[in-house]
């Protein structure tokens, strides 16, 4: 009767035994299913916010710095093109919560997040200088470029910015070039002639106004 | 007395049979059904993560547009995928893992800036893998050597 | 009579429950266990240094990385505006510090792991900027 008793149990045993591989299964397939981050929509998602930040790219003045006519414009298929892993996928591109690019529903894709400003340029500002009264024109801080026009027949030889010669002709300057200026300090704009001068020299440039926002990218491939 | 079901000896043989037969059965059914799924599933999740490492260790090392561009680094990859070695091809601006199971095959786009013109070579598994980066401020061409 | 002892299989068999459910559990909490996403943190810092190294201070004459590091004076005017940009450029959920040659700035040294950071030598020495969920 012993024996019948221990074999009893050992079916229990058997069975439970059973049971627990079969739960152990169970836990392995679901951890499985849990490590599959699937590498592929963080792949497309990091490209696209690196492609759409980078100091080369068409949406940027530099890098880290969106050019809100360039994002007001930018649709999905720009992305495709400039980002062949996003092709075919589901985008979801926003700045600060506000949609950029929305295409397909991209609910459980990667999301990647970059630090950005968005830079908008005020209307063309215009400053002369009286070439024979030598007066000077201030740029703000902030403005990397301006456009000088330097009025035929005036006799101005050379164009400074902060000390910095930008512009120089032995004989007159006839021309309308833009200058870079350094955007950490206000440039002093000046010119120099030898002997009289007569005229203006017209100075343009557009303020930039930044903003920080947040860009969103959701992609799923 | 002599109406015992077995003797004892017996029976805890009996029982030792019944233990290995019920191993032998358990060790049979998941070798055979349960544990080559898990391997090609594992196989299958390491051949896209290096597919996407590989892609990912290529377009960061592209630098910013310069003058002279000059770049090698070395890339870390596995050197089997379930117990068979592979290769890495770049093709028409996509990264081509070629794997003797196709199921472990995979194929990428990269995403690169519109300075690099060409993207070319081959990296085999089992031989250390370096990606070059040579080119100026216009043209730039990646290698994968 | 039954005497009142578990018989051994079942003792064995308890032992084996308990051992295969262990290796189970070791399944769950080894594959579900978050890996801290380092480069979504250090892509923020990184993006961070870059908008602070091309952005102009209020009165000075370079960008506020470099102000940040130029002399103790510089810093001393600089540091709270900049602390403010940061607070503007990063997620709500994603707090700082900012470590120059002349002082640190930010939020107390985080109690996690995860940490991205990003290290910009300027010319008056280098600038690192941490940054961790919090």
């Amino acid at each position: 009767m012993r024996g019948q008793t221990n074999l009893a149990a050992l079916v229990i045993a058997f069975v439970l035994l059973t049971g627990a591989t079969v739960v152990g299964v169970t836990f392995a397939d679901a951890a499985l299913a849990d490590a599959d981050r699937n590498p592929r929509d963080r792949h497309a998602a990091t490209a696209v916010a690196d492609r759409l930040v980078a100091a080369d790219a068409p949406t940027t003045v530099r890098a880290n710095a969106l050019a809100a006519a360039a994002v007001d414009d930018l649709n999905a298929s720009q992305v495709e093109t400039l980002v062949p892993p996003a092709k075919g996928a589901a985008v979801r591109i926003t700045l600060d919560g506000e949609p950029v690019v929305d295409r397909g529903s991209p609910a459980g894709g990667a999301t990647v997040r970059r630090s950005v400003v968005v830079v908008t340029r005020s209307e063309p500002v215009r400053r002369s200088i009286n070439a024979s009264r030598n007066t000077t024109v201030r740029v703000p801080r902030g403005v990397d470029r301006a456009a000088v026009d330097v009025e035929p027949a005036s006799n101005v030889t050379t164009v400074r910015a902060n000390g910095r010669v930008v512009l120089y002709d032995g004989s007159a300057l006839e021309t309308n070039e833009t200058v870079h200026l350094s955007p950490y300090e206000p440039s002093t704009i000046r010119t120099g002639t030898v002997g009289n001068a007569t005229g203006r020299v017209v100075v343009t440039y557009r303020r930039p106004h930044t903003e920080p926002r947040i860009l969103t990218v959701i992609v799923d491939a | 007395m002599t109406d015992r079901a077995l003797t004892p000896v017996v029976g805890k043989g009996l029982e030792v049979l019944l233990v290995l037969l019920y191993v032998a059965s358990l060790v049979t059914v998941l070798h055979g059904g349960v544990l080559p799924e898990y391997r090609t599933a594992a196989a299958a999740e390491v051949s896209d993560r290096t597919l996407v490492t590989a892609a990912d260790r290529i377009e960061s090392s592209i630098p910013p547009s310069s003058t002279a561009v000059d770049v090698t680094r070395t890339v870390a990859l596995p050197d089997t995928i379930d117990r068979a070695t592979y290769r890495v091809r770049a093709v028409n601006g996509m990264l081509v893992l070629d794997h003797p199971d196709d199921t472990l095959s995979g194929r990428l786009s990269l995403a690169l800036p519109d300075r690099v013109v060409a993207v070319e070579g081959t990296w085999e598994s089992d031989d250390p893998a370096v990606v070059r980066v040579r080119g100026d401020a216009n043209r730039v061409r990646v290698i994968l050597a | 009579m039954p005497r009142g002892q578990l018989s051994l299989s079942v003792v064995e068999a308890a032992i084996g429950v308990v051992l295969v459910l262990g290796v189970a559990a070791g399944f769950t909490v080894g594959a579900a266990g978050p890996t801290p996403s380092t480069p979504q943190l250090d892509a923020l810092a990184h993006d961070t240094a870059t908008v602070l190294g091309t952005e102009p201070t209020e009165r000075g004459r370079d960008a506020r990385l470099a102000a940040l590091a130029r002399s103790n004076r510089s810093f001393a005017r600089v540091r709270e505006p900049t602390r403010r940009r940061i607070v503007a450029l990063l997620p709500s959920d994603v707090l700082f510090r900012v470590r120059t040659p002349h002082g640190t700035f930010g939020y107390p040294h985080p109690p996690t792991a995860a940490v991205g950071s990003a290290t910009v030598a300027t010319r008056y020495g280098p600038v690192t900027i941490r940054v961790w969920y919090g």
